[in-house]
């Protein structure tokens, strides 16, 4: 087990370093990343923690080649699984998207297209990145949809996404992630828009499903990451203020602008969950 | 506190029709809600809350019940009394970009109810509407702006500018703060707080978010599967849960100083999912230790101490947890 921790410290699936990203250009540009270096090894989860604004979303974005227009990364590199990504060509980074790096975003409805059906976008991954006939496609997104424990997988290949609630629908973009075996798998506030038992229950699917890849988890809630992640890195005005461990960042901050959100985040505080008196 | 309710919602049921199929949305609810009060919606989604704002606004139709609005029966009174009560329950949606038209300006947005009801001459019309943008905190050079120039608070702010043009004494919030970025959900929140305090409205605030509720509530309904399972103060039922379900989704908030992703908590959850929707047997029976004969037929909403407005959806009546065999 040990041996298998420290070949993957040595072969980080994503390794960051140095990333900055500029908005606009000229006198108006503004650095919504600076400077911003962090690795994920396979089986790993880290927290991005920061408030809006922080640039957390921007780092994710740059990950996924999703910055939007007018935003570019400026300086660093991003190696996925050894590779350098920001020297592919585009062709290839494509290519690399949707099949090495699973995205999930807040809002499913409004990253779904609302007059395909749920089956019809995954089959269409399926078949671009796996080879796979469309029937051999739509088994395999049936198997995909009962993976994220959606019920009635067979009758919801064909609903649109406006017939699934918020939680269904989280799960499907969670399976479109994961269709093609991704080695990272980058969620940003995967659970913001839903309610506490759906966001338990996405969180437990997420954590689950990251088995033996990596999982970098963009959240504002500290409480969210300190429920998954195995490390949290905090960030502020496009800077990381500290990365560590999520019992180190949690017991002993090393920042202020750390402890400030420890204290933000301090609901809830009761059903039989209080702090034991005394205790070491 | 002895004084009519401003709004009363008396065994409530709405039967939506989806695809063919018949759904009861929402089934025998009950709750009342003061004037000057923040009374809070809570529950997964597709538990209800939504269609029963929506009977309650008059946007969907209830089959069962009584609706009274003021002490009146909406459904006894004329049409033309109906429609003025109607006027004072106004809604605020999750989305201001769906709720406002894109090719106007701001200045028409505000202004078009004003010259709906009556207002007055264009000054006074464009007096009031300066006045509403300053109630949201607004500057008034806005007006000439359309929306898609604003950001997604300042167009809550307008939404929220337009239902108050209309003097509710009942404001609908539906999820106000979900669309938001998260700096932005606490101005918003606290805007409510003032703006219903200062002009006296009641408000019906539906929200996932359990963090927002205890800021801004002072009273809390849980909804699970169509039905109010739990209602009372915010400290009541967020404190001392009564209610299976309650407890549940208290459970389900992540919680930094346990740190961990209860498997069994999860599995409970997930056990509570699907629930069936005919029997008239308690819907938690099966996970709950409390279980007993008495179960077999659901409790109706009932005191949970003997002097107070904490009522739960459960024959019990101890401090006891009733769900997670963890």
């Amino acid at each position: 087990m040990s041996i298998t921790t420290q070949s993957a410290r040595r072969n980080p699936v994503l390794e960051v370093e140095g990333l900055s990203v500029r908005a606009g250009s000229g006198e108006l540009a503004t650095m919504p990343v600076q400077d911003l270096s962090f690795t994920i090894a396979s089986g790993e989860v880290l927290g991005i923690v920061g408030e809006s604004g922080s640039g957390k979303s921007m780092t994710a974005y740059a990950i996924g080649d999703l910055l939007p227009e007018g935003v570019a990364v400026s300086a660093g590199r991003i190696v996925l699984e050894g590779r350098p990504v920001l020297s592919l060509s585009p062709a290839e980074r494509r290519a690399l998207d949707g099949n090495r790096i699973g995205m999930v975003f807040q809002d499913p409805l409004s990253s779904f297209n609302p007059v395909r059906t749920i089956g019809s976008i995954l089959i269409e991954s399926a078949r671009r990145h796996q080879q796979l006939s469309t029937s051999a496609a739509r088994g395999k997104v049936i198997e995909a949809l009962a993976g994220v424990r959606l019920p009635h997988p067979e009758l919801l290949v064909d609903a649109y996404p406006h017939q699934l609630s918020g939680g269904q629908r989280q799960r499907a973009m969670i399976a479109l992630a994961l269709l093609n075996e991704p080695s990272l798998v980058v969620a940003d506030e995967p659970t913001t828009a839903l309610d506490a038992t759906v966001q338990l229950r996405i969180l437990a699917l997420l954590k689950r499903s990251a088995g033996s890849r990596a999982l970098l988890l963009i959240t504002h809630d500290l409480a969210v990451a300190s429920t998954v992640c195995d490390r949290i890195l905090v960030m502020q005005r496009g800077r990381c203020v500290e990365q560590g461990s999520t019992a180190d960042i949690l017991e002993s901050p090393a920042h202020d602008y750390t402890r400030e959100l420890l204290a933000a985040a301090h609901w809830p505080a009761a059903l039989g969950s209080q702090p034991q008196a005394g205790a070491a | 506190m002895n004084r009519d309710p401003l709004l009363e919602v008396r065994g409530l049921s709405v039967t939506l029709q989806a695809g063919g199929r018949v759904v009861q949305a929402v089934r025998d609810c009950t709750l009342h809600l003061y004037a000057g009060e923040v009374l809070a919606l809570v529950g997964e989604s597709g538990s209800g809350k939504t269609t029963l704002a929506r009977a309650i606004a008059g946007i969907v139709p209830f089959d069962k019940g009584e609706l009274l609005f003021r002490s009146l029966q909406f459904r006894a009174v004329p049409p033309a009394i109906r429609r003025s009560l109607r006027r004072r329950i106004q809604m605020v949606f999750q989305d201001p970009d769906a709720s406002l038209n894109p090719m106007h300006r701001i200045g028409t947005i505000l202004a078009e109810p004003l010259t709906v009801i009556g207002f007055g001459d264009r000054s006074a019309i464009r007096d009031r509407v300066a006045e509403l943008l300053a109630m949201v905190r607004l500057d008034a050079t806005l007006i000439d702006k359309r929306p898609r120039q604003l950001s997604g608070g300042e167009k809550q702010r307008i939404a929220i500018a337009r239902a108050l043009a209309m003097e509710p004494e009942l404001l609908i919030a539906d999820e106000p703060l979900s669309s938001l970025d998260v700096s932005t959900q606490a101005t918003i929140a606290s805007l409510f707080r003032d703006l219903q305090r200062r002009l006296n409205i009641g408000m019906l605030f539906i929200s996932h978010d359990l963090a927002a509720v205890r800021q801004l509530a002072d009273r809390v309904a849980v909804m699970h599967a169509g039905e109010i399972v739990e209602t009372g103060s915010c400290g009541a039922v967020l404190d001392t849960p009564a209610h299976p379900y309650t407890r549940l989704l208290l459970a389900a908030m992540p919680d930094m100083r346990r740190r961990v992703l209860d498997v069994h908590l999860v599995d409970a959850i997930d056990r509570l999912a699907p629930l069936p929707h005919q029997s008239r047997a308690c819907h938690y029976r099966p996970q709950c230790i409390r279980r007993a004969e008495i179960c077999v037929n659901s409790a109706e909403l009932a005191r949970v101490a003997a002097d107070c407005d904490h009522l739960a959806r459960c024959h019990f009546r101890d401090e006891r947890p009733l769900l997670n065999p963890a």
